[in-house]
């Protein structure tokens, strides 16, 4: 066992330094040769705020390439060794039982319990796998969905003969979104887990991969919470599959980099991570932030800041990066990306409320702030494009008086140009790295397809992340702007599987930025018409935002390059046996029910009998009475009302009398005839 | 909705006991299949419907008593189900403990950044009155 005391000294410092020291010193070489551009003609009034921007910006895209440089240069040492996926350590003595959690919202019952049997079965074919349980935790507040989740839980223990094994329970009440959730388990059963692992509705794991999250905990008994990188998977659409080849070939390095410089300060996802139960429920209960939602209120982003109380406490937060075997789904369209952006948006931005207490670790700090700059740097982005075509169409910029600086020897324009490729350098580094480490390895370069498939592979997700920006940028200002507005977002189940989105749906979401794109054109025309192929990364996107999504959306398309070998990832080519069942079992058509799962529970004895008992397992005393009079409509029920009855087992049971007595025999009679 | 006296029972009759033509009967009997009676069971406890309730009495009446008995005697068979665990017994409450935020940071009021200047400001005053 670690001694939780020796974390206080700090054995990565020397990285963290270095990383600071690169950080700033190529932002101080960028802001220096932007100021001798800028400041060339004497200093202006947009000059000043330029140079404000320019530093952050600057300073953000600078963090990523060297964290990705220090990420490239871990896995160019550490070689093709490959993750590991199995238990090497010491063996343990006795293994405690874990609980799996599955949080879940409204989801498709379906997917997720062929996610967790998946699970469920790889666990079975390793050793210590049956020291694991799980616990399907639903927020469902829709009827049918509830019933379905239940109906799918039932068939689903039944199948695996996992009785005692695979938990399910449903509040009535959705307090605390998915970290309320969590922590009415831990209150309730927490104490009989030494260690949870947290889900998310798309998450699926391997056997060994848990297995050695267990088992690292145990031989540390310091780490709060090992966080395992998930890999996004299963997707089809251009869009989603451009993401997954990024996170598989990109991804790698800046894990490999981000986990060298955090060390055991690390952070947490949210799931696909293991959790110290005690150290949990004594340390991570989280706090109403002061003030009015959106930015005050209940924390959203919940993640970012237990990691940060877990390390307030002085446990360990790691990233596991060496660990495969952890995988989750992306959203399918650039609209739900959005979507889901939204979400993190505004739970990130109230990460500024927190990251100015005492008692935070400074790494802690970091994380929120990097969170909260994830989306920031949209608008400083804009603004630094507004304020910079401004300047340039009032004879400002490029300048043509003498430089100051130490590189005297070139021209105003030159060192203008230099300073765009140090930028683009920062920006696409990064993937050049990934794209040379990938030529060091022939076993994973030949799971990408081989190297022209990756090759291309790079090029066009390249193209598509250009395309993408200004659309992003525009969304991410709105949600920054919208959030310190004070409007609040609204949290929904994540679209998980589309076949692509419709002309309409993408132009009800994208017309302001069609619009904003011709505006673009058209002021910079009229202000500084040089500009305008400049400005042309941002504008054309903008302008074919409509288009670009429909298309970037389309399964079709998708798959089509797929066919090319494009966007190959190796969960693709050489699938784990973990997905390759996940997949079977989501292709499996459903049983389909011989009616409405509602009027099932209404009619069915057997499906009462479960449903009550699935009720009054979590609250014996019933959920809450619902109002008599919707005995009188039981066929045209509103879903609020559907739900108010479900959650009443004494009117329930009633209106399953009633229906008995009063509906026709055939009627029932197709009703029970499963 | 009511009841349809004129439904037709003839498909719906479960199990090994007639119901000739009985809507309430075939109901009852329907009720004890779907809760998962055995056959067997399920023509017995029939019989013992038909037997216990007045055939002359209005056939809602009628209705309500078999289906009323009905879901008393298929009540065990439902208690019998082999549901699974739905989950495991609460052992020990524990209460996850709120956490408490720091206070902001210091450096956040403005008297921290303007402190030192008033000191310089007053400290050179000072001197200044010396000289």
């Amino acid at each position: 066992m670690t001694d939780r005391r020796a974390i206080a000294i700090d054995p990565s410092l020397w990285t963290r330094v270095s990383l600071g020291l690169l950080v700033m010193v190529t932002t101080w070489l960028g802001a220096w040769m932007f100021m001798d551009v800028l400041f060339s003609d004497g200093v202006q009034p947009p000059d000043v705020p330029l140079l404000m921007l320019f530093v952050l910006l600057f300073l953000w895209i600078a963090l990523g390439f060297w964290n990705a440089t220090l990420g490239y240069f871990r896995c160019m040492a550490q070689g093709e060794a490959g993750p590991v996926v199995s238990p090497l350590g010491p063996e343990i003595d006795t293994w405690p039982v874990t609980a799996i959690l599955v949080p879940i919202y409204n989801e498709d019952p379906h997917r997720v319990m062929a996610g967790v049997r998946a699970t469920y079965e790889s666990l079975a074919s390793v050793r210590h796998g049956d020291r694991f349980v799980f616990f399907i935790l639903s927020d469902t507040n829709k009827p049918d969905c509830w019933l379905a989740e239940e109906r799918a839980w039932h068939d689903l223990v039944g199948a695996m003969n996992a009785d005692g094994r695979i938990f399910y329970r449903r509040r009535p009440r959705n307090l605390g979104r998915k970290a309320g959730n969590i922590e009415d388990f831990c209150e309730r059963w927490g104490g009989d887990y030494r260690y949870l692992i947290i889900f998310d509705a798309d998450s699926v794991m391997s056997g060994p991969t848990l297995v050695e999250m267990v088992r690292r905990m145990e031989t540390d008994a310091g780490i709060g919470i090992l966080q395992a990188p998930p890999t996004p998977v299963n997707q089809h659409s251009i869009f989603a599959r451009a993401q997954q080849f990024a996170a598989g070939v990109y991804g790698r390095i800046f894990t490999a980099g981000f986990a060298l410089w955090t060390q055991e300060d690390g952070n947490y996802y949210g799931h696909n991570a293991i959790l110290r139960t005690q150290a949990f429920i004594e340390h991570c209960g989280l706090p109403l932030l002061p003030g009015r939602a959106p930015l005050g209120g209940p924390i959203l982003s919940h993640d970012f800041v237990e990691a940060a109380l877990m390390r307030r406490a002085g446990f360990k937060v790691v990233i596991a990066h060496d660990l495969s075997g952890s995988y989750e789904e992306c959203p399918a369209t650039l609209i739900d990306f959005a979507q889901r952006d939204q979400r993190w948006c505004q739970g990130n931005l109230q990460h500024l409320r927190v990251v100015v207490r005492y008692g935070l670790h400074p790494l802690s700090r970091v994380h929120l702030l990097i969170g909260a700059m994830s989306y920031l740097s949209s608008p400083l982005w804009l603004l630094f494009m507004l304020l910079g075509v401004v300047s340039a169409g009032a004879g400002h910029l490029p300048p043509t008086a003498p430089l100051r600086s130490g590189l005297t020897y070139l021209t105003s324009p030159q060192q203008a140009l230099l300073l765009f490729g140090v930028t683009l350098l920062l920006l696409f580094g990064p993937k050049l790295w990934s794209f040379m480490l990938l030529w060091q390895e022939t076993r994973r370069l030949h799971a990408l397809g081989g190297d022209a498939a990756a090759l291309w592979s790079v090029l066009a997700e390249t193209a598509i992340s250009v395309l993408t920006a200004p659309m992003l940028m525009v969304f991410h200002t709105t949600f920054v702007v919208m959030t310190f507005l004070g409007k609040k977002v609204t949290w929904g189940p994540q679209r998980r599987i589309t076949s692509g989105i419709h002309w309409s749906e993408a132009a009800k979401v994208h017309w302001p930025h069609t619009l904003l794109g011709a505006a673009m054109v058209a002021g910079v025309a009229w202000w500084s018409p040089v500009l305008s192929w400049w400005m042309s990364p941002v504008t054309v996107p903008l302008l074919l935002s409509i288009p670009m999504s429909v298309w970037l959306s389309h399964r079709r398309l998708g798959e089509i390059f797929r066919g090319w070998g494009w966007f190959v990832t190796p969960e693709e080519t050489e699938p784990p046996m973990v997905l390759i069942r996940q997949r079977e079992l989501t292709a499996q058509p459903e049983i389909a029910p011989a009616c409405e799962d509602f009027q099932a529970v209404l009619t069915d004895p057997r499906r009462l009998s479960l449903h009550l008992a699935i009720m009054r397992a979590y609250e014996p005393a019933g959920f809450g009475p619902a109002p008599r009079e919707l005995l009188d409509r039981l066929d045209d029920l509103s879903p609020a009302e559907k739900l108010a009855l479900l959650g009443d087992p004494n009117l329930l049971t009633e209106a399953h009398r009633q229906v008995w007595r009063d509906w026709p025999l055939p009627r029932l009679a197709e009703s029970v005839k499963n | 909705m009511a009841l349809n006296e004129h439904e037709s029972v003839g498909d719906h009759n479960v199990g090994a006991a007639p119901c000739d033509g009985d809507a309430s009967l075939a109901r009852a009997q329907l009720y004890l299949h779907a809760c998962g009676v055995p056959d067997e069971a399920s023509a017995t406890m029939t019989r013992q419907l038909q037997a216990a309730t007045d055939p002359d009495a209005p056939p809602e009446v009628r209705t309500r008593m078999l289906v009323d008995r009905a879901m008393a005697l298929g009540r065990p068979a439902l208690d019998e189900l082999a549901l699974p665990v739905i989950l495991p017994a609460i052992r020990q409450r524990r209460p996850v403990h709120r956490q408490k935020l720091g206070k902001p940071l210091a450096m956040l009021r403005p008297g921290w950044w303007l402190a030192p200047w008033c000191r310089l400001l007053r400290r050179r005053a000072r001197r200044g009155n010396d000289d």
